[in-house]
């Protein structure tokens, strides 16, 4: 899209400024932020940091009105309201604090809940990951057949996050502990190979010996799949685990108000 | 698309309860509103099926209405008599090309009796023209002789040939019977779907003959007369009850109508059945509104449960859209969700209510048609019930925009993150 964008730079965000409303006081004031491809980020944001505004902005929900987000070399806000949100089914996988399973689906549809949203993934999921030119082939496959094969990639994302338990597959997802919720929601921002994973105090809800074991899986399986990692959270206690990591409070310009909008 | 669909559906699902009695009660109120258009269409069409190519009903005077139900339809009780000379007077007007005289008043477990001549089985049109037609058996023609009409035939179990005996009054109590004479079942007519089916048919000598001595209203001691006594005796009537006439042309209605209306001997009314059919449905129309009124409120509550439940319902849903949200579904996405959702629950309450009211069509119509001798017919949705059915769909869906509208604007408000 850009000509001078990184061929490397999964995030690369530019004099970035965000209100709520015209003439409302700044949310976020960015000079730059910027990620590259293979990265595990960590971005400390405490409350009234901006973090919210930042991950809105990240995942093409919200737009800036100045400065430019570009993810994966393109222009977030050249785009329209639903091609952002293509792009974000395609490129981005996304994990919550908390609640991230639908209830009326069973484990493997939450897991595959992206490739119902997102063609490319559904394709790359059914391929398999190892090499992405099988997915063109994939797509003439019976229906049937992909199903099958979508589910062997969510199984063996699963296994991979050390949820193999056949057993577990049958469950009611609102039966499964947070932590076994968090790793079902790994898998699922996993599936299809996105480019980006970002995760919103993914950890916050689990124990303090369960973070790290969880964090580590995240990078484990990122790596495998080349995937760049953006964490945020306000608890720095995981902060060294990660290759960089920003600090959001200082960066923004426009941060302190503990009040605001922010909420 | 198919996936999403699916997706909303297993939504549904997971909510089955609150959403099955959200369409429970949209299929009640459809079920109501269809029922009564239908019975109101059913007993339009069939009254106005039950007399055709009769130009004037004569009787004793009486408003136009009341001579209709009793003289065409055996609802009600004549006034008084009309003599049998008015009776000869009036068939004999040059412009009269037939007269069928009726007499009515007597009953066989509640079925009215009618008395008449074989002029009627002649001249009586019902539908489009259409004349009585003999499933089994004869016309009568002995004194005591009956046709039965065909539900009579059918619910009775009777077969020509066997004897059946006439109670006295519209209602079968056992001490005002004629068994003293009884009637042979001579004859069955093919089914009509209007009110000859649920008539027995004698000739007016027979009804004359039954009733000698009864000049009181009850026999009277040492004055009965056997059937062979009877048989012995003048019987041709002194008074009927009213009289069906045939012009030579249509034109020529409202010249007898007045004729008869200003009948110098006898106090007499002449309608034109048509003419009193209108006013029928003028004097029921208000009802038929207020009913129909009722129905439209009744779907109107329906359907405002189903807001209700769809409103209070995002507030829980929230988490389930900020998760669409985070794999990509965009707000108009989560808008089309819940209009959708609105759209098929109307939709599934509208088949439901549909299928609730053929059930009760087979279910009940078998009561209506004997208690009412109203046919409710099982054929196809006709176009008003297709446009009422088509204007549920349209305010359910009306109606989703008020909740979607809401959750589209949450979702562009919440952003990624999820608020609870």
């Amino acid at each position: 899209m850009s000509a001078t964008a990184h061929n490397n730079r999964v995030i690369d965000c530019r004099h970035l400024r965000f209100r709520w409303r015209r003439r409302g006081p700044l949310i976020l004031d960015l000079e730059s932020l910027t990620v590259d491809q293979g990265e595990m980020v960590f971005i400390a944001g405490p409350s009234g940091s901006g973090k919210t505004t930042l991950l809105n902005l990240l995942t093409g929900v919200g737009v800036a009105e100045e400065g430019r987000v570009a993810v994966l070399g393109q222009d977030l806000a050249a785009m329209g309201g639903s091609r952002r949100d293509r792009f974000r089914a395609d490129h981005i996988g996304y994990i919550f604090q908390l609640f991230n399973l639908l209830p009326y689906l069973s484990l493997l549809e939450n897991v595959l809940l992206p490739c119902r949203f997102s063609r490319r993934r559904r394709l790359k999921a059914a391929g398999g990951r190892a090499n992405d030119q099988r997915a063109t082939a994939a797509d003439t496959k019976p229906a049937g057949g992909q199903r099958t094969a979508l589910a062997a990639e969510a199984r063996r994302l699963l296994a991979h996050l050390d949820l193999g338990d056949p057993y577990l597959l049958k469950q009611p997802v609102a039966e499964l502990s947070v932590g076994q919720q968090q790793r079902v929601a790994a898998a699922r921002a996993l599936i299809g190979g996105p480019e980006l994973v970002i995760a919103d105090e993914p950890t916050s809800s689990l124990d303090m010996d369960r973070r790290e074991s969880f964090v580590q899986l995240l990078f484990a399986e990122c790596a495998r799949q080349g995937a760049t990692l953006v964490m945020v959270s306000h608890d720095r206690s995981l902060e060294h685990l990660f290759d960089r990591s920003i600090l959001l409070d200082q960066i923004n310009r426009a941060a302190c108000a503990p009040a605001g909008p922010e909420r | 698309m198919m996936a999403t669909l699916t997706l909303a559906w297993k939504s549904l699902l997971n909510r089955r309860y609150t959403v099955g009695l959200t369409v429970l009660a949209i299929a009640l109120a459809v079920a109501l509103l269809l029922g009564v258009e239908r019975l109101r269409y059913e007993a339009h069409s069939g009254f106005t099926a039950t007399i055709s190519d009769t130009d004037l009903v004569v009787g004793a005077r009486s408003s136009p209405v009341q001579l209709l139900l009793y003289s065409v339809f055996r609802m009600g009780e004549a006034t008084s008599n009309i003599s049998w000379r008015s009776y000869r007077h009036i068939a004999d007007h040059p412009r009269v090309n037939w007269t069928v005289p009726l007499s009515l008043g007597d009953s066989h477990r509640g079925y009215p009796v009618l008395a008449t001549n074989s002029d009627y089985f002649q001249y009586y049109r019902y539908a489009d023209q259409r004349p009585l037609e003999l499933k089994q058996g004869t016309q009568f023609e002995d004194v005591f002789e009956a046709v039965l009409g065909y539900e009579v035939a059918q619910k009775l179990g009777y077969q020509p040939g066997e004897e059946i005996v006439i109670a006295h009054g519209a209602d079968d109590v056992a001490f005002v019977r004629h068994d003293d004479m009884p009637f042979t079942v001579v004859g069955i007519l093919a089914p009509t779907r209007t009110a000859v089916d649920r008539t027995i048919h004698i000739p007016l000598e027979g009804f004359e003959a039954i009733h000698l001595g009864w000049e009181a209203g009850v026999p009277l001691p040492g004055r009965q007369v056997s059937a062979d006594d009877a048989r012995e005796r003048d019987l041709t009537p002194k008074t009927i009850t009213a009289f069906l006439v045939g012009l030579d042309s249509r034109a020529a209605s409202f010249q007898l109508q007045r004729y008869v209306n200003n009948y110098p001997r006898e106090a007499l009314t002449a309608i034109l059945p048509g003419v009193a059919l209108h006013q029928l449905w003028d004097l029921l129309g208000t009802a038929e509104q207020a009913l129909r009124l009722i129905s439209w409120f009744v779907v109107g509550v329906g359907l405002l449960g189903m807001l209700s439940a769809q409103l209070s319902n995002l507030e829980a849903r929230r988490r389930e859209m900020a998760i669409l949200r985070a794999v990509g579904a965009g707000p108009r996405y989560i808008l089309m969700l819940i209009c959708g959702e609105a759209l098929l629950l109307a939709l599934l309450g509208a088949v439901l209510g549909t299928v609730l009211l053929y059930a009760m069509i087979i279910g009940a119509g078998g009561l209506i048609e004997a208690r009412f001798g109203l046919f409710i017919g099982l054929g196809g949705l006709r176009p008003m019930e297709l446009a009422y059915l088509g204007i549920v769909l349209l305010a359910g869906l009306v109606s989703g925009l008020i909740p979607a509208i809401r959750a589209y604007r949450q979702a562009v408000v919440n952003g990624i993150s999820m608020r609870m």
